[in-house]
């Protein structure tokens, strides 16, 4: 199923080729009409996501065509791996558990209740 | 509902499934992380943990350790936040008030090593009393849940293990326990268990 994505998706095909760190970007919405995508730097725009996978922690592959309303000349086909493009942060678990660990230490909450459920 | 004092769990009432408290299972939020921990360590081939972006507590958990393996998955999700009892209290209360209500009915039941109690309360314009009651008074049990919100805030002290958890859409209590935090014989204290909460005006 086509998806439509932001116009950065094609910026971020040549960006990424040429930066060492991956882009960092975040899906600011995620539905059955499209994907909205943000980087800072870069406008958004839209154009179709004719392929979408990602191992859902650290990569993410698309192909898209870019709308040609917003790019002269006929549809494009683009390839680019992005890192994962989520609203959640780009480390890896480790990392994760270890900043959310300093955190809770740092609110030194030794007494207290939560309700959890399975 | 689990409640930790000093960083140990000194109460954990059952209201998710029996499994989840078993022994050996993470309680305290330190108890999660080292799971967590674990996870990585053996490198689970999943592991998905959203944590509160600043106080870091695991907001929910999902780990699947073995894609080909059934029933080793661990899903975990905080309902109600790590927070001290004093800011449950408070929410509580909040809550209550704006119901506005004085006239409710609920059953009570209430538990001591040594002394059992069970029956239903009503409470009309802001007094209550045991129903049908019979055996040993239970006045000092027998209460609204003003008095019983009351009661936890002031027995919540340095002296007494106080764990509550309420109703999360009026604040009414759900259940309560306190202990004597030192005793030189251990009791299992006080439980209060509060079940058909109706409000009959």
């Amino acid at each position: 199923m086509k998806k439509k994505l932001g116009l950065l998706v094609f910026l971020l095909a040549s960006t990424y080729c040429a930066a060492e760190e991956p882009p960092k970007l975040t899906v600011s919405s995620d539905g059955v009409g499209g994907v909205w995508l943000k980087l800072p730097g870069i406008n958004e725009g839209e154009s179709w996501i004719i392929q979408d996978s990602y191992d859902g922690i650290t990569w993410r592959d698309m192909k898209a065509f870019v709308v040609p309303s917003f790019h002269a000349g006929a549809l494009r086909q683009h390839s680019v791996r992005l890192f994962r493009a989520s609203t959640r942060p780009l480390d890896s678990p480790q990392q994760l558990l270890t900043k959310a660990r300093q955190n809770w230490e740092t609110l030194g909450l030794t007494d207290y209740q939560y309700v959890p459920s399975t | 509902m689990a409640a930790i004092k000093g960083g140990k769990v000194f109460e954990d009432f059952t209201i998710v499934t029996e499994d989840f408290w078993r022994p050996g299972r993470p309680k305290t939020v330190d108890q999660l992380f080292d799971s967590i921990q674990f996870a990585i360590d053996q490198n689970a081939d999943s592991i998905d943990i959203l944590y509160h972006p600043e106080f870091g507590y695991p907001e929910s958990i999902q780990i699947d350790y073995d894609f080909t393996a059934a029933d080793e998955e661990w899903l975990f999700r905080m309902l109600e936040n790590p927070r001290p009892l004093s800011d449950h209290i408070g929410d509580a209360k909040t809550k209550w008030r704006a119901n506005e209500k004085r006239n409710y009915r609920y059953h009570l039941k209430f538990v001591t090593a040594w002394w059992q109690w069970e029956g239903d309360v009503e409470v009309v314009d802001g007094v209550a009393k045991a129903i049908g009651e019979s055996g040993p008074n239970s006045d000092h049990i027998v209460r609204t849940v003003e008095e019983h919100l009351d009661f936890v805030r002031t027995a919540n002290t340095a002296e007494s293990d106080v764990a509550a958890l309420f109703d999360r859409s009026n604040g009414s209590p759900i259940f309560i326990s306190k202990d004597w935090t030192w005793t030189f014989i251990d009791g299992t204290g006080e439980h209060y268990y509060f079940t058909n909460f109706v409000f009959t005006d």
